[in-house]
């Protein structure tokens, strides 16, 4: 089966910065991956340009063996580290917004997680804490049966409890022939959903490698071996 | 797609504008029922200097409603698209251009609308307040011209002026002038992207050469038409061919200017696109 | 709750020793129908992959079989059951000797404390 994406010689240059440099990487069909790096390695720029939301200056992305466009947004969900919901809107106008223009979205799925996190179907989204904004977002993006589900810190701002049940949504959630990319800096949380770590320096890639091999290879951790490669 | 993006632009955006229109509208009920009342004829010195504030104030106020439209078609498709709501705008299964255009097409409408009710506020005021105080002239002509429609319209012939294509002229120039004066926010706006920093100032300083360029270009027209006019004057034979070319050639330098604007935006979102 | 997982040693065997011990326990019976892999686990908060991974070991060495209309199951095989946990059990108290060895103990002081210990057996909580 083709690559779920391809990341084929990309560069990313904003002014004299070299965001990302000449990066090749290819994500596969039914993994968990995380995707680890210090601040400013080229992480959110990668993962912009997997959304279309940036274009790359040189190189080649594929998704499903299409370059990003309508056709790619399509199936990939997307949750970025920005509160992206119109604060307006009610929780339910966000599930039939989301009805409405993602044909994968799964109307009852998003109830049910609703309800199991107490979260009311009619609160306005500007009565609700950030926390919860947050779930309500990673809910949206979840209840959607996409290819590739990009989570960006989707973890960062939320309670332990809430945490949990994020982590379980997310490994109950997704099908064998879609992957997860997870970007986050809290790694021992979620390490052990973790099939496979994508390390990322100075906008290229400096490991890609699963988990148990991390382990099996340095006896450590991931976050242990993170630590130790990111030591300033 | 772009019905259902159009469907939402409008349940997003329609509150605003609304309420400007319904205040325009209780101001303008408000002027009504001060025409009808005696208000205006008692004889006081203070009666003058009120009249004048009223319609200074009235003034203002339809100004301000139509500036405060908008502003809010200019704030919605900024928020909307290049700030962090832009995160969903632009990554839903959507074009730039259908983006571009339902966002478009709902702030045509709106800014349809408010010119509207303001066109009507204005009327109707001038209408009560000749019923009300002149000597019921403004509507003795207008039921005489209703009354004796065929002379008018042989005068009109005579004169050579077609009323009726001049009207849809009209029409046509309001609409094609309401969208390039969108399709200039919408610019300007997605030209400021280009800055790192100081998007919004970027913005407004895009928004001004566009300004600009639109008035150093509309006064060169405007001297080289009258430059030929003057020099072509016999070549009129009537009104109409006088005003017709004219308004044609407006319209259509607004839309190639309009397209030109257009283009501008759905590049700076296709291809330089950067959120923070 | 998620399984409680040591950061430096591999996912999957970890896994692996956490499923033999439920078996061997008691707490899955010969026989028993086994949770998806999907269940398992989101119950232990790991990759489901990894999960899957570790069944199909404990598949290998027979404790559990994958019918193919009921899913998976514990083993009808007590014999077996009980063979491996007499391993562990071998396994754990040569671990234990080793440890007490190092501390200087002789087999009969061994023996010795156990004895006490098992007197005490309270104090010891689960023991008995």
């Amino acid at each position: 089966m083709e690559a779920l994406a391809e990341i084929r010689g990309v560069t990313k240059v904003f002014g004299n910065t070299l965001a990302v440099n000449n990066m090749n990487l290819i994500i596969p069909r039914g993994k968990i991956i995380g995707l680890l790096g210090p601040n400013g390695s080229g992480k959110s720029t990668l993962i912009k340009m997997l959304n279309g939301l940036l274009t790359p200056t040189a190189g080649k992305i594929f998704i499903n063996g299409q370059e990003p466009g309508v056709a790619t947004k399509a199936h990939v969900a997307y949750l970025p580290e920005r509160t992206y919901l119109q604060s307006g809107m009610k929780v339910c106008d966000a599930i039939d917004f989301f009805c409405d223009f993602y044909e994968d979205f799964d109307r009852e799925r998003a109830f049910t997680m609703l309800s199991n996190l107490a979260i009311p179907f009619t609160a306005p989204l500007k009565t609700l804490s950030k926390g919860t904004k947050e779930k309500v977002q990673l809910i949206l993006v979840m209840s959607r049966n996409a290819d590739l589900y990009i989570l960006d810190e989707p973890i960062a701002g939320v309670d332990p409890a809430a945490r949990d049940y994020i982590l379980r949504t997310i490994i109950t959630n997704y099908s064998g022939n879609s992957s997860i990319l997870l970007s986050t800096h809290l790694i021992t949380d979620i390490e052990n959903i973790l099939d496979e770590v994508i390390l990322v320096r100075n906008g290229q890639i400096l490991a890609h490698m699963g988990v148990d091999q991390i382990r099996e290879e340095y006896g450590q951790s991931v976050d242990a071996y993170f630590r130790r490669v990111f030591a300033c | 797609m772009l019905i259902k993006l159009f469907k939402y632009e409008w349940k997003f955006f329609w509150k605003v504008p609304a309420t400007i229109n319904l205040a325009l509208i209780i101001i303008t009920i408000l002027g009504i029922t001060s025409l009808i009342s005696p208000l205006w004829t008692l004889d006081y010195d203070i009666i003058g200097a009120l009249m004048a504030t009223s319609l200074v104030f009235y003034y203002l106020a339809i100004f301000a409603g139509s500036i405060a439209v908008s502003a809010y078609i200019a704030i919605r498709f900024y928020k909307n698209v290049y700030t962090d709501e832009g995160y969903l705008t632009n990554t839903l299964p959507v074009t730039p251009r259908q983006i571009i255009l339902s966002k478009l097409f709902v702030g045509v409408l709106w800014t349809a609308i408010t010119g509207f009710v303001i066109i009507c506020s204005i009327l109707i005021l001038i209408a009560v307040g000749s019923y009300s105080y002149g000597d019921n002239s403004i509507m003795e002509i207008i039921y005489e011209l209703m009354m004796a429609w065929n002379d008018v319209a042989e005068l009109f012939r005579e004169i050579g002026f077609r009323p009726f294509s001049f009207t849809f002229l009209c029409i046509i120039y309001s609409t094609v002038s309401i969208f390039f004066s969108i399709l200039m926010l919408y610019s300007a706006i997605s030209l400021g992207q280009m800055f790192s920093r100081h998007k919004v100032a970027g913005a407004i300083i895009w928004y001004f050469v566009e300004h600009m360029v639109v008035q150093f270009g509309s006064s060169i027209l405007m001297t080289i038409m009258g430059f030929f006019i003057v020099n072509r004057l016999d070549y009129y034979d009537s009104l109409s061919s006088f005003f017709d070319p004219i308004l044609i050639l407006c319209i259509l330098l607004y839309l190639l200017g309009g397209f030109g604007l257009y283009c501008i935006t759905e590049y700076m979102l296709k291809k330089k696109l950067n959120l923070d | 709750m998620a399984w409680i997982l040591d950061a430096d040693k591999p996912i999957y065997a970890q896994l692996v020793e956490i499923i033999q011990m439920q078996i061997v326990s008691g707490q899955y019976k010969a026989g028993d129908k086994f949770p998806s892999v999907r269940d398992l686990a989101a119950e232990a908060s790991v990759n489901p992959n990894t999960m899957q991974k570790a069944l199909a070991e404990l598949e290998r060495n027979g404790l559990i079989t994958t019918q193919r209309t009921s899913g998976r199951t514990v083993t009808e095989d007590k014999e077996m059951i009980q063979k491996i946990r007499t391993q562990l059990a071998d396994e754990y108290i040569r671990n234990f000797f080793r440890m007490m060895q190092k501390l200087g103990y002789t087999a009969e002081e061994i023996l010795i404390l156990i004895k006490h210990a098992t007197e005490e057996g309270n104090h010891y909580g689960s023991i008995g």
